[in-house]
């Protein structure tokens, strides 16, 4: 039922669309200060392009694109770099998740804060990406090759 | 009653959203129905939210460059709707498809053991009343069949 | 926002849910879901909520439908509940009682839009003057997002990815045991059974472990 697609002309499409929907993805997460966007939609843009491949490419060809491994890899390296990036502040004497507290050399705090949010807003996209792949992964009972 | 239908219709719509998804939960047999309705309560929450984040006068929370002086952006409250509800509504979806992902990996559990999602049959076997489920080939037949029948419906 | 417009999605936006829950076909249900929350994105958009738009847009009209459509496939695609009038008659009292209750409680919200409302004059003002001489970042959603309420985005984080845990642990099958790939419980005397164990004793029928009811 999941798998390669009949039509040529659906299969086609969607492996041309893949790339651009996670180009897409990547700069909704860095574009998030500027305009809509940022971790949450990013991640989701991502773990669709992600998807796509799964929904009519071969098994193989799909998941050499992106592992089945990657969603509760993605999941847990996401969240992990939130908790860190989260406890730094924590060793310079701040607050948990105070960014600015971290005194970087040349950088106002405000700035600081500004790369604090870059960092957590990939931590987001990573995590969301990892979820929503982990769950489709499961759902289409291919968990594992 | 007229002036709450002619000035807060939002919210007169936004509750019979409320009732629809109430009814998809609590009437519908069917499990993935009730997924629907669920999805659909949800939302209707999500739209109660925003619209309670509206100013007149306002536009989108992100902030404008300041004509007058290059590098610096408008500031004042006035200009722009409450960005506190629109950060709730977000986390709120993604968290809402979390549930729906874990709902719908439950009804696919209970479809393998129980062979059907219609909630009255899944209960009446939890409660030992229904016959036993027929055997494996058996049951795939019974249900090919069943779905030949019902394709043309 | 132009009245009308809002209207008109609204009165969109009900026909499509009492469409998603009526029809039988559930892939057709799925569709009509899928345009219900598409309806509820341009009406973010309309509030000026781009963001939530946005997110509503690829997650509730785009990956709930895939989910949606993956769950039947592998399930049923026909609704076929038994009617059953009783609980029906039932729960209408309930619903009308919960509508007029909540209409009630609505005469005492503020007019929409009213920039006197107590939610406008609270602590989003703060937010929204400060967020670029804190964050230099123009969108405020953003920097309340990632920093001024990132103890709650990180709470947020953790619910979805122990949600797609959860989804797992409810439906992986075991490694070590190539009868269990088979969709039956039957014909897997100790694929379930250790799946049955936190539940009470497997029983011949091999899905054990009698529910509360």
């Amino acid at each position: 039922m999941i798998g390669a697609y009949p039509s040529v002309v659906v299969r086609v499409v969607c492996a041309l669309l893949s790339p651009f929907i996670l180009m897409f993805g990547l700069y909704v997460v860095a574009h998030g200060h500027y305009g809509p966007g940022g971790g949450f939609a990013g991640g989701v843009f991502i773990a669709v392009g992600a998807i796509l491949p799964r929904l009519t490419l071969p098994e193989e060809l799909a998941y050499r694109l992106v592992p089945p491994a990657a969603g509760p890899l993605a999941g847990g390296v996401g969240l992990l770099l939130f908790l860190l990036v989260g406890t730094l502040p924590l060793l310079v004497g701040g607050s948990f998740l105070d960014y600015g507290a971290v005194e970087i050399a040349g950088l106002e705090a405000s700035r600081v804060r500004y790369l604090g949010i870059l960092v957590v807003e990939a931590a987001v996209g990573l995590a969301v990406f990892g979820a929503m792949v982990l769950i489709v992964d499961v759902l289409t009972g291919k968990d594992r090759p | 009653m007229m002036e709450l239908l002619l000035d807060r219709y939002i919210y007169v719509l936004v509750l019979v959203l409320l009732a629809i998804g109430l009814y998809g939960v609590l009437v519908k047999g069917d499990l993935v129905k009730k997924v629907i309705g669920l999805t659909i309560f949800s939302t209707a929450i999500y739209l109660f939210f925003i619209e309670g984040s509206l100013q007149e006068g306002g536009t989108a929370p992100v902030l404008m460059p300041d004509p007058e002086n290059p590098g610096e952006f408008l500031n004042d409250p006035l200009l722009y709707v409450d960005p506190l509800p629109h950060l709730l509504i977000l986390t709120a979806i993604v968290v809402g498809v979390g549930v729906v992902g874990v709902a719908l990996a439950l009804l696919v559990r209970l479809y393998r053991t129980h062979g059907t999602l219609d909630e009255a049959v899944i209960a009446d076997r939890l409660a030992g009343k229904a016959p036993d489920i027929p055997a494996a080939d058996e049951r795939r037949d019974a249900f090919d069949v069943e779905d030949a029948g019902d394709g043309d419906a | 926002m132009i009245v009308p417009l809002d209207l008109v999605l609204f009165l969109v936006l009900i026909v499509t849910a009492v469409l998603a829950l009526a029809v039988k076909d559930l892939l057709a249900a799925t569709a009509l879901l899928a345009a219900y929350s598409l309806f509820a994105a341009l009406l973010f958009a309309g509030v000026l909520a781009v963001d939530v738009a946005l997110v509503e847009a690829a997650l509730g009209a785009g990956l709930t439908g895939v989910l949606f459509v993956i769950a039947i496939l592998a399930t049923t695609r026909h609704s076929s509940p038994r009617p059953d009038a009783r609980r029906r008659w039932a729960v209408l009292p309930l619903i009308v009682a919960f509508l007029g209750l909540m209409l009630f409680a609505s005469t005492g919200l503020p007019d929409r839009g009213d920039p006197d409302a107590p939610a406008q004059r609270g602590v989003s003002q703060t937010y929204l003057a400060d967020s670029y001489a804190d964050t230099e970042t123009p969108n405020v959603v953003t920097s309340l997002l990632a920093d001024y309420r990132s103890m709650d985005t990180l709470g947020e984080t953790m619910v979805i990815v122990t949600a797609a845990l959860a989804a797992a642990l409810v439906l992986i099958r075991r490694v070590d045991d190539p009868s269990d790939r088979t969709d039956d419980p039957r014909d897997t005397p100790g694929g379930d059974a250790d799946l049955d164990r936190d539940l009470g004793p497997a029983d011949e029928d091999g899905y054990g472990g009698r529910g509360p009811r």
